[in-house]
């Protein structure tokens, strides 16, 4: 890959004024079961690199899979650039970064034969707990190389891994489906099946029976979850400094003001090692660094990318993410919500009804930009007093992120990490609005 | 490469072997305001060969095209370690076919200088508005070369094309951010984007009348959906339920999806195919190699067919469909929908909302989404009906249900269809496919709205 790089470096700074190359090369292996038994086994090899240059002041971009493509991907940089933006920044020229593993020889070493086994144990244990449940399961190892090179003098190069189990039950009763999930993601290799088989059979044993709410102004507890999936986008959305540059952003000029309850705090950290989404480097060859974006309800930064940043007169915060088909674009590494104080099991003790939402169908499906949420819950549960009556069916939720954000009625000490990008506690919020059919 | 193909396809009878190579150019312009944000040309090329052993898939993708032999050992070698009962794929008459573009106003035969231009002017009337805070406009269009060759005799050759247009605009009032955006598509064809003015127009007027609107609230209503969210709806609601991958080893949804199951009244008929020409979700050949047809899915509200792949047919004993797609060389063939629809019925649009004393009229879309038996589709924009007339604009809202009652529910279809070819499918990490959908205006009793 190196060669390919430098041979496209090469031509590239010949003709332009400046010129980088974004490069993957990417091996996985999955091991796919489906209505419990193994169906398929699949190699997939990647490889792709991305030439941005600077010409006549303007940013061109092209590129390309094939592998003797070099000629035509520094010509199409080249024509794409009349088109392009003005140039506002300049590459980076960092060589060292910080020593953040995410690479582990083990997952890389781990063998087909091991990754069956994980998913035979896994349906079996989960089976064991209810043998009508028809059970999917993904094992997926990954291996990539990530290269960063430009004519500045700026070079990351790193190797990451990555295992992932996921795993994803349906029980029919009649036309009534449910639907009870849990996936793991980490650099090592996850060979101890038991928090998943733990947390599908709570979720079936919490879905017995389902209940319908008795009031529709109640409190509403997101797992962390649901965090992830219901309430990060539209927040994401409104840190991100493209939305700020465009001043589409609720918080846009709101840097230092208190933009939500002050139990919430968030960083980005990327620096964390073998997290999935951690990295020495960020796309553009800015060495990873924490960046406290909510600081107790007070908003202290954005996400920016080089661009951006320079619009913005600031400086990146490492935060540039990017396909090999695009320029690159702001997006969290590796988020932390801060922890509460209580255990969430505390939390629901003393609430008189509540629901609990884990998953949601439809979440990211509206005006994400203004930071509106909605959806069907796909698995929830209404609870009394601690307890768990029974799933929550048939019913929407929705509401306005920025706004119930000022609405939290608290935030649990444990969570966990969701997708190997977020740790988040369970957070209990007020004023959502409920609508369930007849 | 048919040689090479052909050759790395020879003396493989010890299991069903299929190679796929695909190659691959796509143009994107993205416009910020009226900028020009972005513009990149990008070309691929890579393959993947799958193999059949027993009950087991062996699957290998890779961008490095050489060693195709070793390729399907190691595809081959995979399948076998699974070493699962036997499976059987449904019969098929090998082919051999080699495919030329016919298309007029190819999008990829457009210089990039007249594509930049026909934008622009987009951008300028999204931009002309004074109360836009941001507009932005993405462009794509690909050309696609499709070799499929399998160690049964068939060896296809497709050019395929697809061209995807977003238009969208944004209107602020302090921390209140409203949008309103159209999507569209074609298969390659260019025309469509040159006609784009009162979109564009409608856009950004659109995104500064919802700053004024108030919300719904929410709670079950009478909707009537425009032919774009019925669209959406079909092919959330029913679409999915009908890829009879889901089906195939789920006995008990297998009785509930029972062929001559009754679903709603005598005035639905729901049909997909690939087959049907010039939409974003037709072609010859499926990625398996199956010619494409037309499928009725509902017929006078019984359920008379579902979308196969060759493995989905054999097991269930019906006929494959030629619905198995892949977003790319990299993924293997999974049951997919191409063109659904609603058929259209004798209602006029005045009749379908006359009797309304107070319900939502729901239009065009941000997203749908489904899990079997609920479902979830948002418009991007609604309206109060009172009293059998439309009223005041409201914030768009999302509509959810259950599938089963809310077919029940569905009672009375227009006779005003029309397609939507924007957006795209995903199923199983494999987004976004180009298909299209489309629907009369249709009623549906009690639905439930959610706000936002």
């Amino acid at each position: 890959m190196l060669d390919q790089i430098n041979q496209i470096m090469t031509q590239a700074k010949t003709k332009s004024q400046s010129a980088e190359v974004f490069a993957v090369n990417n091996v996985q292996t999955p091991v796919i079961f489906h209505a419990n038994n193994l169906k398929s086994v699949e190699t997939k090899q990647s490889q792709g690199y991305a030439l941005r240059v600077f010409h006549n002041g303007k940013v061109g971009f092209a590129s390309s899979s094939k592998p003797d493509d070099v000629e035509h991907v520094v010509q199409n940089a080249l024509d794409t650039s009349q088109y392009g933006v003005s140039v506002n920044y300049e590459f980076s020229r960092h060589k060292d970064f910080p020593d953040i593993e995410v690479f582990d020889p083990e997952t890389e070493a781990i063998p087909v034969e091991q990754m069956i086994s994980i998913g035979e144990e896994l349906i079996e244990r989960i089976r064991s707990f209810n043998s009508q449940l028809l059970c999917d399961c993904r094992i997926v190892k990954s291996t990539s190389d990530v290269y960063l090179v430009n004519s500045e003098g700026g070079f990351s190069q790193y190797r990451k891994t990555v295992f992932a189990v996921s795993f994803e039950g349906t029980l029919m009763i009649g036309t009534d489906m449910l639907f009870v999930m849990d996936s793991i993601v980490s650099c090592h290799p996850v060979r101890e099946m038991t928090s998943i088989v733990t947390n599908v059979i709570e979720q079936l044993s919490h879905s017995k029976q389902t209940s319908k709410i008795s009031n529709h102004k109640i409190p509403v507890v997101f797992t962390p979850q649901a965090v992830s999936s219901v309430l990060m986008n539209p927040l994401l959305s409104a840190l991100n400094g493209r939305s700020v540059l465009r001043d589409i952003s609720p918080f846009s000029s709101k840097l230092s003001c208190k933009i939500m309850d002050s139990r919430i705090s968030l960083q980005d950290d990327p620096t964390i090692p073998f997290i999935p989404a951690s990295r020495p480097s960020d796309a553009e060859g800015i060495p990873s660094r924490q960046t406290v974006l909510i600081e107790d309800g007070v908003l202290k930064s954005f996400l920016y990318d080089l661009q951006t940043a320079a619009y913005m007169g600031t400086v990146s915060t490492a935060s540039a993410s990017r396909s090999i088909n695009a320029l690159p674009s702001p997006a969290p590494g590796v988020l932390r919500l801060s922890p509460g104080s209580k255990n969430h099991q505390k939390i629901l003790d003393g609430v008189s009804e509540g629901i609990i939402v884990e998953q949601l169908i439809g979440a990211g499906q509206s005006n994400v930009q203004g930071g509106d949420f909605s959806g069907n819950i796909l698995l929830g549960y209404r609870f009394q007093n601690g307890e768990i009556i029974g799933r929550v069916k048939d019913t929407m939720i929705s509401g306005n992120v920025h706004e119930i954000l000022n609405q939290v009625l608290d935030v649990s000490e444990d969570g966990r990490w969701i997708g190997g990008y977020l740790w988040s506690p369970y957070i209990m919020l007020d004023g959502i609005s409920v609508a369930s059919s007849t | 490469m048919r040689d090479v193909i052909q050759e790395a396809l020879k003396k493989r009878t010890n299991a069903h072997v299929e190679i796929r190579i695909e190659e691959k150019t796509t143009t994107s312009v993205r416009f910020k305001d009226r900028e020009i944000e972005e513009v990149s040309l990008n070309t691929s090329l890579g393959g993947s060969i799958r193999a059949l052993v027993g009950g087991g898939w062996g699957f290998v993708s890779f961008n490095d095209i050489n060693n195709l032999d070793k390729k399907v050992d190691l595809a081959i070698n995979q399948a076998t370690i699974i070493n699962a009962e036997s499976l059987r794929l449904s019969d098929r008459s090998p082919v051999e076919h080699i495919g030329v573009s016919d298309l007029e106003n190819d999008a990829t035969a457009v210089p990039l200088h007249v594509k930049t231009q026909v934008l622009d002017e987009y951008a300028g009337i999204m931009g002309s508005n004074s109360a836009i805070q941001t507009s932005s406009i993405h462009y794509k269009d690909a050309a696609i070369t499709d070799i499929f060759a399998s160690n049964d005799g068939t060896y296809i050759e497709q050019r395929k094309a697809d061209l995807a247009l977003r238009l969208s605009a944004l209107a602020r009032n302090g921390g209140d951010v409203q949008q309103s955006g159209v999507s569209l598509g074609s298969n390659g064809d260019f025309s469509f984007v040159r006609k784009l003015h009162s979109d564009a127009q409608a856009v950004s007027d659109k995104a500064v009348e919802l700053l004024a609107a108030k919300q719904l609230p929410a709670g079950e209503y009478t909707v009537v959906l425009d032919p774009i969210l019925a669209g959406v709806f079909v092919h959330e609601a029913f679409g999915h339920l009908s890829e009879a991958d889901h089906v195939y080893e789920n006995q008990q949804l297998r009785e509930i999806m029972r062929l001559g199951k009754k679903f709603s009244g005598k005035h639905l008929n729901v049909v997909d195919g690939a087959l049907i020409p010039d939409l974003r979700g037709s072609y010859e050949f499926d990625d398996e190699g199956t010619p494409s047809s037309r499928t009725y899915l509902i017929r006078e509200g019984e359920l008379v067919g579902r979308l196969h792949s060759r493995e989905t047919a054999a097991r269930m004993n019906e006929k494959p469909t030629g619905n198995a797609r892949s977003i790319s060389h990299s993924f293997p063939p999974i049951v997919r929908m191409t063109n659904t629809f609603i058929e259209p019925g004798a209602t006029t649009f005045e009749e379908l909302i006359s009797g309304i004393d107070y319900g939502v009229y729901a239009k065009n879309w941000y997203g749908g989404m489904t899990s079997m038996e609920m479902f979830t589709f948002s418009a991007g924009e609604a309206n109060v009906i009172r009293n059998g007339k439309i009223e005041e604009t409201v914030r768009p809202v999302m509509l959810s249900g259950n599938v089963f009652k809310t077919l029940e529910h569905l009672d009375c279809v227009g006779n005003d269809l029309a397609m939507n070819q924007g957006g795209g499918c995903g199923k199983q990490g494999q987004s976004p496919l180009p298909v299209s959908n489309g629907s009369p205006h249709i009623r549906i009793q009690q639905c439930l709205v959610g706000g936002a």
